[in-house]
């Protein structure tokens, strides 16, 4: 898990970049983008779409940075515009979901392997078919490590809109996982 | 288990899977931009409305409603593909007819091209659909989109627990659930009436008669379980209908479905013999009263112009 809290950024370059300083804005991007792409990329589930929104989004950031009056509050400024781009970018459907197929990649070699290979598979497709505003709000409270408040206060919605769609998520992903579970041992019961 | 436990260890080693270093070309791609890509400078400031001077407030609402009503006119006749003959798919316009002041998505992130945004103010929202003219009155907090009647309670590109769209409907789907191959046409308000009432895989309450902005209408109330799994659904969506020259569904404006969660009041309205889909739509458990009853208050605003 990434915490959000590690890693204070410099505020003086932050104040630089505001002002137009091009080579702090170099710094401050070496500073995030491996933050931002994880976020982006958990989000969208697809690499190539997560940095492309990565770029899209900091050249945003580096648009709007004038109008950021508390360099401290520039990591949470920077995820919001990030999910925004997420949002924008990813292919519009009416909830966002995704049909997209898992690959799989790994090969089994033995049966907690393949219980492994099975639970991630099924996580990964019960996540795919959640709307971007239930997973950005995932994303943020357990992989950045955000609480719920921040993540509220991140994505502009109330904090119980955010407690909701974590609710929706993680009932989802729990229903995935049981259900990976179940099948698996019902193919170990007929096979014994 | 030891599942919960379970669970959440193999929820988090699943999430933080894989590697997030931004590969070089990337930030090489930004920074490259960055040259030649002027920051903004005192632009939000000007456009809070209660920041800006009497007379430059003035001149900004005379040019944004200037600038609404000319892709007003340009929607209703005056563009160049409109009225030249038949047109082989209904096109649609969105348009806004009140000025906005800044939202959050327009502070932050930029809402896209496609988003009207209502955030601050509220106003008057139009769609066009073929010959049909579709207006709402819309409340502060909401957005819509350009291309297809699509409102929704959220900032732009924000989902939200209530939604409201209309559609011309051409084909019916007999199953929302096992959906595919079963669209059958129905474009008479009375025959898409008859399909929604016979329609599987949802929950259905209705048909009644009931009139909606003057017009007679048929009211139907369609709802899926929360735990509903719709990947056991062809495609994993549950259509309800498709709009003439749909490609998709679940296309936005080009049919309406029905997701896991959500309670949907249906209209069927019979305009002058077209038969017009309005889908008012609410996340159960998400949605609160206020929220419905501003959702139901944009239904009771809703206006047709055949």
């Amino acid at each position: 898990m990434t915490n959000a809290t590690e890693g204070r950024l410099d505020r003086d370059v932050v104040e630089r970049a505001r002002s137009g300083d091009q080579e702090a804005f170099a710094d401050l991007v070496h500073q995030v983008s491996d933050t931002l792409l994880g976020v982006a990329r958990r989000i969208l589930r697809d690499p190539s779409l997560a940095e492309d929104v990565l770029q899209n989004a900091l050249l945003t950031i580096w648009r709007k940075l004038p109008h950021l009056r508390d360099a401290d509050r520039f990591e949470g400024w920077a995820f919001r515009i990030l999910v925004h781009a997420c949002y924008a970018d990813a292919p519009r459907n009416r909830r966002w979901a995704s049909t997209i197929r898992v690959l799989h990649t790994d090969v089994a070699s033995d049966v907690d392997d393949i219980q492994k290979v099975s639970d991630r598979d099924e996580l990964e497709r019960a996540f795919r078919g959640l709307p971007l505003d239930q997973r950005a709000v995932f994303v943020l409270h357990h992989h950045v490590g955000m609480p719920l408040v921040v993540v509220a206060e991140t994505l502009g919605i109330p904090d119980g809109t955010a407690r909701s769609r974590l609710h929706y998520a993680t009932r989802a992903l729990r229903a995935a996982f049981e259900q990976s579970r179940a099948t698996e041992d019902l193919r170990e019961g007929r096979l014994a | 288990m030891n599942d919960k436990r379970g669970f959440e260890r193999i929820a988090a080693e699943w999430l933080d899977d894989g590697s997030d270093v931004t590969p070089p070309e990337v930030i090489g791609a930004v920074l490259l931009a960055v040259r030649s890509t002027p920051q903004e400078r005192d632009f939000r400031i000007l456009w809070r409305a209660s920041a800006m001077p009497m007379y430059l407030r003035a001149a900004a609402v005379i040019a944004i409603v200037a600038f609404a009503g000319a892709a007003t006119l340009y929607a209703f006749g005056l563009g160049p593909n409109v009225g030249s003959g038949r047109t082989p798919e209904p096109t649609t316009q969105g348009t806004l007819t009140q000025p906005s002041t800044a939202s959050p998505s327009q502070i932050l992130g930029g809402p896209p091209s496609d988003c009207i945004d209502l955030w601050a103010d509220g106003g008057t929202y139009r769609a066009t659909d073929g010959t049909l003219s579709v207006t709402a009155t819309v409340p502060a907090g909401w957005h819509g989109l350009r291309g297809s009647f699509y409102l929704l309670k959220a900032p732009c590109v924000f989902g939200g627990p209530v939604l409201l769209e209309v559609t011309l409907v051409s084909h019916v789907y007999s199953d929302s659930c096992e959906w595919l191959g079963t669209g059958v046409e129905a474009s008479t308000p009375a025959a898409v009436t008859a399909a929604l009432a016979a329609q599987q895989g949802h929950e259905t309450t209705g048909p009644i008669d009931v009139s909606l902005a003057g017009y007679p209408a048929s009211q139907f109330e369609f709802s899926v379980p929360a735990d509903f799994d719709a990947s056991t659904c062809g495609d994993g969506s549950l259509p309800l209908w498709l709009a003439p020259g749909g490609r998709s569904p679940s296309l936005v404006g080009e049919g309406m479905q029905i997701d896991p969660g959500q309670t949907m009041t249906v209209y069927v309205v019979d305009v002058g013999g077209l038969a017009v889909g309005v889908a008012a739509t609410r996340w159960e458990g998400d949605a609160t009263p206020a929220e419905i009853a501003e959702l139901d208050a944009v239904v009771e605003s809703l206006r047709f112009e055949p």
